[in-house]
């Protein structure tokens, strides 16, 4: 089910005015609440592909089982050591079986007589968000596993039956919860679990809701939908023999489009969440400022880079194993992270060449960007500017391998555009500038914010009517200029 | 309960109501848009809501130039299907849709026999969507009212206007011009006839129309237009040498393929007096 659909507009409205309006007994309200919304994510899930719910059972099983066993007193470290391992390696085989078996078998098999034997290895379906509730899935058991058998927060050792099977619930919902299930933010137990009580309609925050909801349909819908109409062009073959400038502005519509396809899918996801009294934690913060790779990717989907930092980096040692080491861990982190986007070798080639980047940044000291903007000094304001362009010139062009998975199309992309025809075409041309111009107003308004430059400017009521302004102008254009509506990118993942 | 943030929603409201003022008072309605798939919903959804059109062409987004204002003009209502990136057999897809026959189809050349692609698709999707569903009853939903198309009609009219544009090759408007034996015809080819029998036996009359396109431009079903009209007996119009032959070497094109708006109007002006009344 589509966050842009008709559909899924009936389905939330049924679900918010059952689940605050229902006359849920006193005690029984927050297990009342937890089993509609984990049904109802359940239903949203299955709305295409019903079979789906059985692998998203099977996988929320498996966790929450061998959490339980992590959280026994009685077991011994070497056992909660098994039992982690079992889980981890179950998780894993799940994904690699459904991700990867068949770019495995196309690769290295292909003539194979058990390749196509009983089932084809060769079309195994991709069942939609399972990278993401995976990755939750190992966030659960390794939180648990980490924190010991005292639990973490919301997730304490079962004394009863009930206890045990209101655990089992939680977890459950943890894995399921709509909002985030197909495509993130990537939850972290520890990040989520606590936030698991009773909720009424005062635990709404309304205005942060209806804003997130407002800027996430926004970029979805008028941006990254209308785009999508430009960008169909960047396939093969219809990109060749197309003018220089063209080709340029379709790596930049590209850029925009994939920002605003998967920051407005995050903040639909969180404000949707704050409407069942949830928060989820900020996935995209302005990442085409970036001033390096490094800093690009503690900007962008920082919920998988907090996830592989935590949960893969820091455990294969991160930098305190000495610089050789560290160079090889992080490349070797951003392999899989690229691999943990899709089936295709190219994939690969994108994660490891942002690998290699953070490599080099880290060998020259380049340190990451969080602090505040650069200052009025017209130097340092110029080599700032440089620098974020630099970043996201080489960001868009690693883009390309997104959209053109087969190396010789993206080689070819990368010829005709340093062959640099001369012409134009100019509608393609107008949907970039139009509809790009959003993503980049939001990050120069981003900018000038950090920079303090309009700090005072006007009284605060004055301000505050003009962001309730800007907000109206967004809806009123997402009511009048929407894109013909299209599936989320990051759905494929 | 925590205050919802109401003034959003008066603000939208406002700026709702000022612009549906200002479409309507300056009659800014978007002919062309920035996409393939807008565009074509301004087309479709017109002619979704007109309850009884006289004239349609059904073609591609060569004949998409000309718009139903160049007609206008000179009394002929018509209502334009020449869909950007889509096929004339969409077009009659349409043209089926509707309850109405029109009395007069034009039917343009130009990819007349290739068959249904992705685009089509697309299309067809984003015609039975709930907005374009409204769009037919409140005028708020409509593809021709949006902002940025409505912005892109008037840049690219002006753009159209003032620039130039090439001249046509005269010669590759005669190339092909060779009749096509059974088993050389496309393969589309029978479910084209089959469609216009269907409308001709409903009454309605059926033109086949070449409009003149720019250089670099052969086309290659031209063989098989021939063997159409020959075995519906449509008489075909030739826009193209007819007014190289009255006024010269007038016609421009603005990428190489699409006439600009004023050759367009000139074509247009062409084929009103073809018109039966």
């Amino acid at each position: 089910m589509l966050f842009n659909s008709w559909t899924f507009a009936i389905f939330l409205a049924l679900t918010f005015l059952a689940y605050h309006f229902a006359p849920w007994p006193g005690r029984g309200r927050v297990e009342g609440q937890l089993i509609l919304l984990t049904l109802a994510s359940y239903v949203f899930y299955a709305w295409h592909t019903p079979w789906l719910v059985v692998i998203l059972a099977a996988s929320t099983w498996i966790n929450a089982f061998v959490s339980i066993r992590l959280l026994s007193r009685s077991a011994s470290a070497k056992t909660r050591w098994r039992w982690l391992f079992f889980a981890v390696a179950s998780n894993l085989t799940v994904l690699a079986f459904f991700k990867y078996a068949s770019l495995f078998v196309e690769s290295f098999f292909p003539h194979a007589w058990w390749a196509r034997w009983g089932l084809d290895f060769t079309q195994i379906p991709l069942p939609v968000g399972i990278s993401f509730f995976t990755f939750q899935g190992i966030s659960l058991v390794v939180d648990i596993y980490r924190a010991g058998p005292s639990g973490i927060a919301g997730v304490r050792p079962p004394e009863t039956t009930g206890e045990r099977r209101g655990l089992m619930l939680r977890m459950a919902f943890f894995k399921a919860f709509f909002p985030q299930l197909v495509a993130g933010p990537i939850v972290k137990a520890h990040e989520f679990m606590f936030q698991i009580t009773a909720k009424s309609l005062r635990s709404i925050d309304w205005d942060d809701a209806i804003r997130k909801l407002i800027l996430g349909y926004f970029l979805k819908m008028v941006v990254a939908d209308n785009l999508k109409e430009a960008t169909a062009q960047l396939s093969f073959p219809a990109f060749v023999g197309m003018p220089g400038i063209n080709l340029l502005f379709l790596l930049y519509g590209f850029s925009f489009q994939i920002f605003a396809d998967f920051a407005g899918y995050s903040l639909i996801a969180m404000g949707l969440a704050r409407l069942f009294g949830y928060q989820l934690p900020i996935n995209f913060d302005f990442p085409y400022l970036s001033r390096s790779i490094t800093e690009f990717w503690r900007r962008w989907h920082i919920s998988l880079s907090t996830w592989l930092k935590e949960y893969l980096y820091f455990p294969l040692g991160g930098n305190r194993k000495g610089p050789i080491r560290t160079y090889v861990n992080l490349i070797v982190v951003m392999l899989l992270g690229g691999l943990w986007h899709g089936v295709a070798w190219s994939y690969m080639v994108w994660g490891g060449a942002h690998g290699l980047f953070l490599a080099i940044e880290r060998f020259f000291g380049v340190k990451g960007f969080t602090g505040s903007a650069p200052g009025f000094r017209i130097v340092s304001f110029l080599v700032t500017t440089l620098k974020i362009l630099f970043t996201f010139h080489v960001i868009s062009f690693l883009w390309l391998l997104f959209q053109l998975p087969k190396f010789d199309e993206a080689v070819l992309y990368m010829g005709e555009l340093f062959r640099w025809k001369r012409g134009l075409i100019p509608q393609p041309i107008y949907t970039v500038l139009v509809f790009g111009s959003p993503v980049v107003v939001y990050h120069l308004w981003a900018a000038i914010r950090n920079s303090r430059v309009v700090v005072g400017f006007g009284s605060p009521n004055m301000r505050s009517l003009s962001r309730d302004f800007a907000y109206a102008v967004l809806l009123f254009l997402i009511l009048t200029n929407s894109g013909s509506p299209g599936e989320f990118i990051y759905f494929q993942f | 309960m925590p205050p919802v943030p109401t003034r959003i929603f008066v603000l939208t409201a406002l700026i709702v109501a000022g612009w549906l003022g200002f479409v309507f008072w300056t009659d800014s309605r978007a002919d062309l848009a920035e996409s393939n798939v807008q565009a074509n919903l301004i087309r479709i959804t017109r002619y979704l809501r007109e309850p009884a059109p006289d004239v349609v062409l059904v073609g591609s987004s060569v004949g998409g130039r000309l718009l139903p204002g160049y007609f206008e003009s000179h009394g002929v209502k018509l209502l334009n299907l020449g869909l950007d990136g889509s096929r004339p057999l969409f077009g009659f897809e349409v043209l089926k849709a509707s309850n109405s026959r029109p009395r007069v189809i034009l039917l343009e050349t130009s990819a007349l026999f290739q068959p249904l692609t992705p685009n089509d698709a697309t299309l067809r999707e984003a015609m039975n969507s709930p907005t374009a569903t409204m769009g037919r009853v409140l005028p708020f939903f409509r593809a021709e009212v949006r902002p940025l198309s409505v912005l892109y009609n008037n840049v690219k009219s002006l753009r159209d206007s003032a620039s130039g544009g090439r001249a046509a090759n005269p010669n590759a408007a005669n190339s092909g011009d060779v009749l096509l034996a059974a088993d050389e015809l496309p393969e589309t080819y029978s479910d084209i006839v089959s469609v216009i029998k269907t409308f001709k036996e409903q009454g309605t009359e059926v033109l086949i129309l070449d409009i003149p396109r720019g250089e670099g431009w052969a086309e290659p079903s031209r063989g098989a237009v021939r063997a159409l009209a020959l075995e519906l007996n449509l008489p075909i119009l030739e826009p193209g040498p007819a007014i190289f032959a009255e006024q010269g070497d007038v016609l421009r094109f603005s990428d190489g393929l699409h006439l600009n708006a004023p050759s367009a109007k000139i074509v247009s002006e062409w084929i009103t007096k073809k018109i039966p009344r």
